[in-house]
């Protein structure tokens, strides 16, 4: 099963997207824990790249897809930011100031919690692949 | 908005916040101005009581993290108590909150506050 949305990159628009992908994954009969997880996985993806991915202040789409089975779930999202791959980023000392306001965390947090990842620039786009076991 | 908080006073010079939702991107600019309005008082120790918190994300670390950052600057601590097992998760992997202001529950969040009392106590005679 594969379903997708489209959000602007504004940080508004990320709860309803959230509450999107909570309802679509609790209603495949994912757990709960792996639901929470998935939800925080979305959240740092996204808002790294609605806060630091645009070089310039018009509005631009965002992708997010889901696809639930075997036993996994993948999230990729889908951006025309300028290119960036979150999974290349350094494991940084989280006191550091410049990593806290670059959003080092939620990329940390990111890497940690998923089973495998990918990224790939696709023409104008950063596609990241982001897979979690769900079993 | 999925963040509720509420603000409890015990102890002299002590606030409790506590907490009830998600700690996100959304909650954490809220979680921030209530930090602000009691760092306005005169407090030395903010408990930030999260048995209620089922979710939280960098944004949310980053409110707490600066609240620590602040109490600290004045002398004062910013304590965590009851964090669920998915809250201590992330904290175990981002370690931007001080483990040592991570109580497990109120008995022991209690014990090193009446510690902290003594200490006090004895310094003033």
């Amino acid at each position: 099963m594969t379903e997708t949305r489209t959000l602007g990159n504004s940080l508004a628009e990320l709860p309803p997207i959230l509450g999107w992908l909570e309802a679509v994954l609790r209603g495949a009969g994912v757990a709960a824990a792996i639901v929470g997880e998935l939800r925080l996985i979305a959240e740092e993806g996204l808002s790294n790249v609605i806060r630091h991915g645009y070089a310039d202040s018009t509005r631009h789409s965002i992708e997010v897809t889901l696809k639930i089975g075997g036993g996994e779930v993948l999230l990729v999202l889908r951006d025309d930011g300028q290119p960036f791959n979150p999974l290349a980023a350094p494991a940084q000392d989280p006191h550091n100031p410049i990593v806290e306001r670059a959003g080092g965390w939620g990329i940390h947090l990111l890497q940690s919690l998923v089973d495998r990842a990918d990224y790939r620039r696709e023409g104008n786009a950063n596609v990241l692949y982001l897979i979690k076991r769900s079993e | 908005m999925s963040l509720k908080i509420q603000l409890r006073e015990g102890r002299p010079l002590t606030q409790t916040l506590a907490l009830v939702g998600r700690l996100d991107t959304e909650t954490a600019p809220s979680l921030d101005a209530e930090v602000e309005r009691v760092l306005a008082t005169q407090v030395k120790v903010i408990v930030f009581d999260l048995s209620g918190v089922n979710y939280i994300s960098s944004a949310g670390l980053g409110a707490l993290f600066r609240a620590q950052k602040a109490m600290k600057a004045r002398s004062g601590e910013a304590l965590l108590v009851n964090p669920q097992p998915q809250v201590q998760k992330v904290f175990d992997i981002v370690k931007a909150v001080d483990v040592k202001a991570v109580f497990r529950d109120l008995a022991e969040l209690d014990e090193y506050l009446d510690e902290m009392q003594r200490r006090v106590t004895r310094g003033s005679q």
